[in-house]
């Protein structure tokens, strides 16, 4: 590395060239479960540009006082030279809720540390942030005017300025201003104003060129890109994905770590009233290109959402494409050319319930006599929790004993209806759980100076969410803006994955 | 109506050194009146720049602030003072004018004031106006936790006019009363916008970089114009050359006084973890120039017109790379030798938090290579190009310190 363009960059803190973002339009984080021997509800509001400063909501579910700390942990630098803990404060506005904020200060992937101590001992969990520029605030009318306001007054204060400068400044005592030091004046403010046009020019070169370097880093959609085509081959339609290849270079192997024990978990949603959904698990066949058996969705336009999580940095992401199904194959069944994940589900949700009414329990029911109930919840606004609880009944509204679907109790999908927001959730939360593992990781090995391996930490078979009971789980959200969603809502029992729809309208 | 040898002067007349005859009381009254507010404005520039240096080392050496840092309250206070203290003289002169008043203000709008005033408030405003830009600033492209940024610029621009002001404050007064109190001011304020120009132009004068084409392009352009202007300004002996040692005294100060304060980085990621407020590095050495351009402006009847200023410009840009370039690649050279690693020459104490910390690349020097990026070696023809800099810069000097001497209000 060349050392000298390193420390330059290290001087001014330039933003490093990683961009990446857990899901799309959605970068908000949140936690429940349990954080030692206290659950606990955490939210972090990412900044959308880096440096930036995230805010922090921890709400410990105690009755008692506890001291909650939060510490930002890099995914490049070493546990050692963490910086100390920042309190998180009770906040006056709720009670029991703690808050505090912490500074990114680089593009990469970071880990909120969390830790909570009281009367029932100290608990700790890593929670995992993109930290990436992921859009640009414009400048607020008020503001625009103000500085407008203000550059003009230094514009002609400084022209006036000059003005006197080279006229009366100069004049002997008892002289009065003649036509000399008038023309004087006015040669200078005419020079003056010719060097503050070109200043402006300058500083709006200047601004644009920066302009063009945060755009550079700017992630506001998917990413790395994404290629998908299909192909039919062996009685199988066969998802052929390829993963960053202009992002990374046709040569670059995309490291990855498992997520649920998965490389990539693929969301196929149909278009334009194809009311099908499937959760797929792609198979590596080289450095970036995977590939899936696709199950029997009908024909049609589908958006691509694949979630994948870094191994080299922790830092998670979706990227999206768009691609057309070809007809199921008729004739000879499938002769199994490429294997099916067995975690690997779909459905048509031909009756997508319409979930706004907040005083009844709105139900999806499924054909086999089971029915998924939204618990009732307050009107749904956007960046406001979302109060996603959900209980599984069978037909007399018996509830019914779940089972773990890839190590969850529930997986779940939400997408604006536009497209333009799309997140993976769990009953843990809506973070890369592969990404708490890495973190996970890193802090045992430095911490005890031997690596735990990642398998060690598979959340697939550790995370249930903190408030589940057998028959119904959480799953904390907040929509990050008002308009249409489709929620798929998946969970497993009697080894039968179920997907329900719910179609609700977020207010601003 | 009395007529000035200065006024009748054209440029820089010799005999403008003399002072404007005046009686005993018109002297003491006018003493008086320009005295309080210069201590002020040197405060003020003070506050500004103790508070500006304070601050790039807590964002290197801690990081986490608030508006309510010791060091961002240093700067405001800076700003503020200057500020009201000119707008003090501006109701002053406005609505209860001495009897010397006109003599010693300008009009701007129908108001009066010093001119120097005049410019201390106007980067007073500058430096309100930088405060919401830089808010802004990161709210829409992140923190720029750099020195020169565009809202930064802005500052950077406010607190230097805000040290002119001050200087033409006081020169005015030096100019009116040739006493001994404006001497020093001059010296010490003269300093203080030397010393400005040098931090803002920090992150071009690393030890590192100083082998390197940039750092001597940046040095003839910040210091040159300064130096000249002072050197051709003061009404003292060896100007530029006082200047110069008082501002590299600052700044020597800066970097022996923050490593002796605890400081602890309080944001990730922390790459090396000080100990200590990291201080600037080891300053220039541009007292060496000085003393050439004192030389040569003691020696020389060159800024009485227009073609022999431009000659002067090109004799002193001369004299600067002849004794700049040599000096401090010599000491550049020392200061990344273990010998300079000491407390005196900071040379292992000037890394930031966020700054990798290995001895095969903080001991060498950047941009000297083909393969480092930014190459960009002190060839003749930067050199060359370095000697037109600070040619222009010191023609620019001499015309503004020639005006600068004929400052009367």
């Amino acid at each position: 590395m060349n050392r000298s363009r390193l420390f330059l960059i290290l001087l001014v803190f330039c933003l490093l060239a990683v961009d990446a973002r857990a899901h799309i339009g959605s970068p908000d984080v949140f936690f429940d479960g349990k954080i030692g021997p206290y659950s606990a509800k955490v939210t972090i509001r990412v900044p959308p540009v880096v440096p930036g400063r995230a805010e922090i909501d921890v709400r410990p579910a105690s009755d008692r006082p506890v001291q909650v700390s939060i510490l930002p942990l890099f995914s490049k630098t070493s546990l050692k030279n963490s910086p100390p803990p920042e309190p998180a404060l009770p906040a006056a506005e709720e009670a029991g809720l703690y808050r505090g904020d912490l500074w990114l200060m680089r593009s990469g992937g970071y880990s909120v540390e969390v830790k909570i101590h009281g009367d029932f001992g100290e608990g700790v969990v890593q929670i995992p942030v993109n930290s990436v520029a992921t859009h640009q605030l414009p400048v607020p009318r008020y503001l625009a005017v103000a500085l407008i306001g203000l550059a003009g007054l230094l514009v002609i204060g400084g022209l006036a300025i000059v003005r006197a400068a080279a006229g009366e400044s100069t004049l002997p005592p008892d002289t009065a201003l003649d036509s000399s030091h008038r023309r004087k004046g006015l040669i200078a403010v005419t020079l003056t104003a010719f060097l503050c046009l070109g200043s402006l020019a300058g500083g709006r070169y200047w601004w644009n060129a920066e302009e063009a370097s945060f755009r550079k880093h700017l992630r506001e959609g998917a990413w790395p890109d994404l290629a998908a085509e299909v192909r039919t081959e062996g009685g199988q339609r066969i998802l052929h994905l390829t993963v960053g290849e202009t992002t990374f270079g046709p040569h670059y192997t995309i490291p990855l770590l498992t997520d649920h024990g998965k490389l990539l978990h693929v969301f196929l949603i149909g278009k334009d009233g194809n009311r099908s959904v499937a959760h797929l698990h792609p198979i590596r066949q080289g450095g970036k290109v995977f590939e899936v058996a696709l199950p029997p969705l009908p024909e049609g336009d589908y958006r691509v959402f694949v979630d994948l999580t870094l191994s080299d940095t922790g830092l998670s992401s979706t990227t999206t494409a768009s691609i057309h199904l070809p007809p199921v194959p008729s004739g000879s069944s499938p002769s199994g050319a490429l294997r099916v994940d067995p975690d690997d589900s779909w459905a048509t949700c031909t009756a997508p319930v319409e979930a706004n009414a907040t005083d009844t329990a709105p139900a999806y029911h499924f054909e086999d006599g089971l029915q998924l109930l939204w618990k009732p919840h307050r009107p749904l606004r956007a960046r406001h929790d979302a109060g996603l609880q959900f209980e599984v009944c069978d037909a007399a509204g018996q509830p019914v004993t779940l089972e773990p679907y890839m190590g969850m109790i529930s997986h779940a999908a939400v997408m604006r209806a536009d497209g333009s927001v799309f997140a993976h959730l769990h009953p843990a939360g809506n973070f890369s759980m592969a990404a708490q593992s890495f973190f996970e990781s890193k802090v045992a090995k430095e911490d005890s100076g031997t690596a735990m391996p990642l398998e060690m930490m598979d959340h697939s078979k550790m995370h249930h969410g903190g408030t589940m009971t057998l028959s119904a789980f959480d799953l904390p959200y907040e929509f990050p803006s008002a308009g249409d969603y489709h929620l798929w809502v998946q969970f497993k029992t009697a080894e039968q994955v179920h997907t329900a729809r719910f179609d609700v309208t977020v207010a601003p | 109506m009395q007529t000035s040898p200065v006024a009748a002067a054209s440029g820089i007349a010799t005999d403008a050194l003399e002072p404007v005859p005046l009686s005993a009381q018109a002297q003491r009254k006018r003493t008086h009146v320009g005295f309080w507010p210069s201590v002020l404005f040197a405060l003020a520039v003070t506050s500004i720049t103790v508070g500006i240096i304070w601050d790039i080392s807590w964002h290197i050496s801690i990081g986490r602030d608030t508006f309510w840092t010791p060091a961002h309250m240093a700067v405001y206070l800076g700003g503020l003072l200057g500020g009201f203290t000119g707008g003090w003289l501006a109701l002053r002169y406005t609505f209860f004018p001495g009897p010397n008043a006109r003599n010693e203000s300008v009009s701007i709008f129908g108001a009066r004031a010093p001119l120097g005033a005049w410019v201390t408030m106007w980067g007073a405003v500058a430096m309100l106006t930088s405060a919401p830009f830089d808010d802004w600033w990161h709210n829409a492209y992140g923190l720029d936790v750099r020195i020169i940024s565009p809202p930064h610029t802005v500052l950077g621009i406010g607190m230097i006019a805000i040290s002119v002001g001050a200087l033409l404050v006081g020169l005015a007064h030096q100019n009116r009363a040739n006493d001994r109190t404006g001497n020093w001011l001059f010296t010490y304020i003269g300093a203080i916008f030397v010393t400005l120009g040098s931090v803002f132009s920090m992150e071009l004068t690393f030890p590192n970089l100083q082998h390197a084409a940039t750092f001597y392009e940046a040095c003839a352009a910040v210091f040159v114009l300064r130096l000249v202007a002072l050197g051709v300004a003061g009404r003292i002996s060896w100007p530029t050359t006082r200047v110069a040692t008082i501002s590299v005294g600052i700044q020597c100060l800066a970097t022996w006084i923050l490593p002796l304060f605890h400081a602890q980085p309080k944001l990730a990621p922390i790459f090396n973890p000080v100990t200590h407020m990291v201080p600037p590095a080891f300053p220039v050495l541009i007292i060496v120039p000085a003393v050439g351009i004192d030389l040569l402006l003691r020696k020389t009847h060159l800024t009485d017109g227009p073609w022999k200023r431009v000659l002067l410009g090109c004799i002193l840009g001369t004299v600067f790379i002849a004794t700049f370039i040599p000096v401090q690649w010599f000491l550049a050279e020392f200061l990344l030798t273990p010998h300079a690693d000491n407390w005196f020459f900071a040379g292992n104490r000037y890394w930031g938090y966020q700054n990798h910390i290995d001895r095969i690349w903080t001991h060498k020097f950047f941009r000297v290579a083909k393969d480092m990026d930014g190459y960009d070696p002190l060839t003749p023809r930067a050199v060359g190009f370095t000697w037109l800099i600070a040619s222009v810069s010191s023609w620019l000097g001499v015309v503004w310190g020639g005006w600068m001497k004929k400052v009367q209000r």
